[in-house]
Order: C-alpha cells, then structure tokens, then sequence
C-alpha cells in the first residue's frame, strides 16, 4: 500500500479543502511536511486513522470535535477526508464523512476503486475487512507513528508495549479473543461435569469393551484361519487318498495278506484243537472201544460160572464154615445133630466161593454190563468229525499258505516306499485336522463367550451412558476447548519468539549504523529492549536513545510486516508494505543523532511521511533528505485576527521564504501550502 | 515464517483454524458481540470435540 493523496475538508483545523499529495516513487519516497507546534501535524496523522479506522492516537485531545469551527460557524455540517492509495496495482480511495445534523452525527466509510477513466466503483466487499486486508489497523498504529513519544516503546516499564506491537503486526489480536473466548467455553463446560466417578467407571467399560472387541475380533481371525488350514489339510488329504486308491491292488493285497495271516493263525490254533479233541477222545473212548467183544465173553463166563455155583450152593465159603463152626443155620436148623447136613454143608464148602471173590465177580460183572451199555457208534462218530474238522482246517491252512505265498511276492514288488509315505502323510494329516478342530472348538467357545460379555457390558455402558451422557459431552467439548486454547498459546508464543529475533536483528541492523556508542540491542524474552556494553552489562539510556530505539523498532516492524506479506499462516493476519507516517521523529535527538537517524529514515520503508518543525528540520537534516524528497509541504497557520505585536514566522527552504504564521486571514485555521 | 498449511494438519489445528477464521470473519461482519462469538465457538467446538477428544486419547 502507498498513499497517494490525502484531501482534507473542513476536519478538525483544516478548513475548506485541502491535499496532500504523497512522494511514491522508489528514488524519492519521502515526503516532508513542515509545521510548527498546533498547526496541525498530529492532527494530519489523526486524519489518517480516522478515515481507515476511525481510530485516533492515544494524545489526540477532543476527538469528537471533528469539524472546522469557523465552517460550523459558516453553516456547513459535514467534515469529510478522503485518502487515495494504490495497493496490489489498484487506485482506491477511502473516503469517511462526518455529518452532524440536529445532534444526530453519523460518520460511514466508503471505498472506491478509482478505474483508469477516473470513475470510482464502490468496492462491493465489507468496507472495514477490505481496509483491514490492506492494513490491518492494529498494525496501522506502528505505521502512523507518533515520534514525540517514541520512548513509550522502549522504556523499561512498557515492555508490554513491545509485546503488543509484535503481536500487532503478527495480527495476533484474533487469535487472542480466540483464546480467551475457549477459555470461557472451557470454564462454562467445566461447570457442567458433575459425576467425574461416573464418567471414570464409564471410561473403564469402554477401555474393557475395546479390549474384548479386539480379543473376539482376534478369535474370528483364529477360527477363520484355523477353518482354511482344516480346509486345506482336508483337501490334501484326498487328494493323497485319491492316489492311494490307484495302489488299490497293492492296498488290497497287504489287507489279504493281513487276512490271510489271521486265518492262517486262526486255522492252525484249530487244527490243534481238532487234534487235541481226536487225542481226549481217544483216551476216554479206545480202550472202552477196543475192551467191548471180551466184554459179552467175559459176561458169557460170569453168567455160566454163577449158573454153575448156583445149582451147587448158595452160600459163601465164609457162611458155611461158620454155620458149621456155630452148629446152626440161618434158617435156625441145629446142624450138629444132623449129619447129613454136615455132610452136604461140607460138600458145598467144595463148591462155594470166597465172599471176596464173590465181590470181584460182582464188579465184574458189573463193569461189562456197562461196557456193554456203551454206544460204539455214536462215540465213532465224534471221532470222525473231529477228524474231519482237523482234515478241513489242514486244507484251509494249505489254501493260505499258498495266498500269503502269491501276496506277499505282490507286495514285495510294489513300490511300497511311496505308498507308506503317502500313508503316513495322510495319518499325520488326519491327526492334524484333528488338532485343529479341537483348537478351533474351544476358539468358537471363547469366541462366543468374549460375545456374550461384550454384549453384556454394552448394556452396562448403555445405562451409564444414558444417566450420564451429558456429563460425557461436556467433559470431550472441555477436553477440546483445552487442547484448542493450548494449541493457539503454543502457535502464539512461536511466532511471536520468531518475530522477536528477526526484530532484534533488524533493530541491531540500524542501530549499529547509527548509535555513537558500541553498544548491542537485545530484546529480551520479556519484550525489553536494552543496550549492554561489550561486557553483557545492562546499559542506562538517555531520553535521545530511547527515541532513536523507538525509530529503530517501528523501523523493524515495518520491514518485518513487509516480509511477512507473503505468510501463508491461516492463524495470523499476512505482513503488509505501508507508508511509514512520522510525526516529529527526531524530537528529542541530539544533532549527531538526527544527521543519522535522517540518514536512514528513507530506507525504513518503501514510503515515508515525515513531519517536522523548525528546530527538528534543521538545514543538515534537510540536505541530508534532499534527494529521497519527493514533495514538500508546510502547513501554514491563518488568523482572521490582526498579528498586533506577533512576531512574523517564516520559513525558509530551498531559498524560498514562507510565511507559516498568516494574519487578517479570510479565515481561521490551517491551510497547506506546496514548496 | 510458519506455514500452518503444511504441518499439523490435524484435527485441532483444523479446528483451531476455523475458530480464528470464525472469530475475524464476526469481527468485521457483527461487530465485536461477544454473546455472539461464545456461542458461535461453541458451535465449532462441540461439532469437532469428539474427533479431538478420541485424537487425543
């Protein structure tokens, strides 16, 4: 932005129409207006910030008394400045009225763009957010600066004024009520967490139900897996089975062989048998077998010898000799007396038997009765069978012998290596498919059981949630305004701790041309500014320093505003190139000091407007600013009054003398004249 | 010169951004209200909180 032409009508001690037209060229970019003490310089900076912003500076006395008092008198109700300026290759002007009519005063800004025809198109955009686009107007105040109280930056006790210009020209200003506006969002959320116990066990659920939402969602993914392992192990299972099926000869030969060795086995265990039974048979049956014809001819012989005995006695040889040793019968017969009887019992002694043999008869006899009783052909006839039981075994063993012969020379030549990998790939598979369906079950079941408590504890949390989800609002909205505030302080506090070192260098940068003393400039981290001698020590300043850090520093600003035109932060307000207004800049200077401080007044922007008095605008000061000067101006003092016995003032530049001071002037107040 | 563009592209920043926007665009549109910037903010805040809140934990 440079300012191009200021018109002034009836403001304030300017009365009727006045202009300024500023220096904008880079050669000569200053414009030196000179003016003594209340004619009007403050008053021309004021004009300034009152048609942007309608702001004033901090010492402007009666700002609301804006227009000319010998035009109220005149009749007329309107002040008005109007402030040409280009910016981005435009021509714009500003434009702000004051009316005051019936006590009712209104005072509206308007800016045109003045086309190149010279027609004016309002701008359609917001009046104030287009000015503040071009000049931010917490900047503007480091721009238009009041150099009389330039010590009020550098002085020990405004070190927040430090503070606040940097953060000016950042445009921080926004970003503070930000700050400060979460910082009363925050409290009011604050305000509003009751339960924190409740929140805390609500806080708790949902780190446990995270937790299960995971493990079951880590048991899908396991069962998921273990169910394509069981597929794949499967697949290949059959596909081993269905190769092992094409040795099914071979498969088939080791089952015969195994059967066949089981018959074998089964077979001879009864053949033995067979034997053992043909064996047992003999022993209880042959020699009844071999003994039954003697037996009829021994029976024939018993038969006819007791046939024989008994046509010769009936009795014993041990009854007889008894009988004849008592001398009585059985029957009672008194055989003493009689000897017949004698006589014939011992004829029949000749012919008895002995009870013993008697007994051994009997036994006989007996014994070939029942020998005789024995069926010789039913016993034969289990012999037979069990004969023939042993011949069927013995041939079935023959049959197998020859089967395991012809299998087991089939086995011998097939490639039995193969077949038995395979086999035991297939078993191990199976066994592995086992194993995974097991894992994979007691997946499932975990799977399930981790469900049914997520499903549970989400109830839990529903109902706390239900009883205190305002209370969880408010402590997430607490959260972020926290973490929103903290994160703005942050961003802040670097940008302004980057600005102050590049000011600091800047301020280094003009002070080390100009100050008579070796001395450095370090703007602390408090925002002060302070000289310190080559040992680091802290330096006292005069009044004339102070003013010449004041100049340095607005100096600094400028140039840091105009590097930071191009930021791209969206937190801060870009930098700006401005004109550079000074109302009496080498106020308190000593000459030394001036003659440098003019020196580099012009290079501490690309425009500047520097008001001056007599005394401050000396002849070297001048001769120094000579060639950078592009227009001159002096702001002249008119009384209608008579000058009685006022001395005259003039002024005297470039040889040509000017009256500063009119008399018995057509009017009352400050005109503006071109030298 | 900080570009906040290109790092901390975040939820907070984001939301940081919006707020500063927000806080200019009522300066220059509404006047300086207050009442009007707390309750706009508010908005702001409590439409991304949750973002922040889960971002930060």
């Amino acid at each position: 932005m440079l300012l191009e032409k200021i018109t002034l009508t009836d403001w304030r001690c300017f009365y009727g129409e006045q202009q300024i037209e500023f220096a904008s060229q880079s050669t000569k970019n200053v414009t030196l207006i000179h003016a003594e003490n209340g004619v009007g310089k403050t008053s021309l900076l004021n004009a300034l910030l009152w048609c942007f912003y309608k702001k004033n500076t901090p010492r402007f006395e009666k700002p609301n008394d804006i227009i000319n008092h010998q035009a109220v008198r005149e009749g007329r109700s309107m002040a008005s400045i109007a402030v040409e300026f280009s910016h981005d290759d435009n021509l714009y002007e500003a434009r702000r009225e004051f009316r005051s009519n019936n006590s009712i005063s209104q005072d509206n800004v308007k800016v045109s763009r003045i086309g190149l025809d010279g027609s004016y198109d309002h701008v359609r955009t917001d009046q104030n957010l287009f000015l503040n686009s071009v000049l931010p107007s917490d900047m503007a105040g480091h721009f238009l600066f009041d150099g009389e109280h330039a010590e009020a930056l550098t002085g020990k006790a405004n070190t927040s004024a430090i503070s606040n210009a940097i953060k000016d020209i950042l445009g921080c200003s926004f970003v503070n009520q930000s700050i400060i506006a979460l910082e009363n969002i925050e409290t009011n959320y604050r305000k509003k967490i009751t339960s924190k116990n409740t929140l805390q066990k609500a806080s708790e659920l949902e780190l446990t139900i995270l937790k299960y939402e995971k493990a079951r969602k880590r048991l899908n993914l396991e069962i998921q897996n273990l169910g394509a392992n069981i597929e794949t192990m499967e697949a290949r299972r059959a596909s081993i089975e269905r190769t092992l099926s094409n040795f099914s000869s071979i498969k088939q030969a080791q089952t015969t062989k195994a059967t066949t060795i089981s018959t074998l086995q089964r077979e001879q265990k009864y053949e033995r048998s067979a034997v053992a039974r043909q064996q047992t048979w003999t022993a209880n049956n042959g020699s009844y077998c071999l003994t039954v014809g003697l037996c009829q001819l021994v029976a024939k012989l018993i038969k006819n010898h007791d046939d024989e005995t008994a046509s010769k006695t009936r009795f014993s040889k041990e009854i007889i000799l008894k009988i004849l040793q008592i001398g009585e019968c059985v029957c009672g017969t008194c055989v003493n007396d009689n000897i017949n009887l004698q006589n014939n019992l011992r004829a029949q002694l000749e012919n008895a038997e002995t009870q013993e043999l008697q007994k051994r008869l009997s036994r006989v006899a007996s014994l070939t009765r029942k020998l005789q009783a024995f069926d010789t052909a039913v016993a034969f006839e289990k012999f037979t069978s069990a004969k023939k039981k042993q011949s069927e075994h013995f041939d079935t063993i023959k049959n197998a012998e020859i089967t395991l012969h012809e299998v087991t020379t089939a086995i011998e030549n097939a490639d039995v290596d193969k077949i038995s990998s395979l086999q035991q790939e297939s078993s191990k598979l199976y066994r592995g498919i086992l194993e995974a369906q097991q894992s994979k079950g007691e997946a499932v079941v975990k799977f399930r059981s981790a469900a049914k408590n997520l499903e549970k504890l989400k109830g839990q949390l529903d109902f706390i949630n239900f009883s205190a989800g305002d209370d969880k609002v408010a402590i997430e909205n607490q959260t972020a305004s926290n973490l929103l505030k903290q994160y703005l302080q942050n961003k802040l506090e670097e940008e302004i701790n980057l600005a102050r070192r590049v000011i600091n260098s800047f301020v280094k940068e003009i002070i080390d041309k100009t100050a008579r003393k070796n001395f450095k400039v370090v703007v602390d981290k408090n925002f002060s500014i302070n000289l310190l001698d080559d040992w680091g020590n802290d330096m006292a300043k005069s009044e004339g320093e102070n003013q010449l850090l004041g100049l340095a520093f607005t100096g600094a600003l400028a140039k840091f505003a105009k590097v930071r035109k191009n930021s791209k932060s969206k937190l801060l307000l870009p930098g700006t190139e401005a004109p550079l207004v000074l109302d009496a800049p080498f106020g308190k200077l000593d000459p030394i000091y001036k003659h440098a401080t003019a020196e580099f007044l012009p290079n501490m922007a690309s425009q500047v407007i520097v008001m001056v008095n007599k005394e401050q605008g000396s002849k070297r000061v001048l001769e120094l600013l000579e060639d950078k000067i592009g227009f001159q101006y002096a702001l002249v003092r008119h009384n209608t009054g008579p000058q009685n016995l006022k001395s005259s003032e003039t002024l005297e530049v470039k040889g040509k003398k000017i009256e500063i001071t009119s008399y018995d002037s057509i009017f009352d107040g400050t005109g503006i004249e071109v030298i | 010169m900080n570009n906040d563009n290109t790092k901390d592209d975040d939820i907070v920043s984001r939301t940081a951004i919006e707020i500063v926007t927000q806080v200019r665009r009522l300066h220059f549109q509404e006047g300086n209200s207050q009442v009007a910037r707390t309750k706009r903010l508010k908005e702001i805040v409590e439409k991304n909180s949750k973002e922040i809140f889960l971002n930060a934990s």
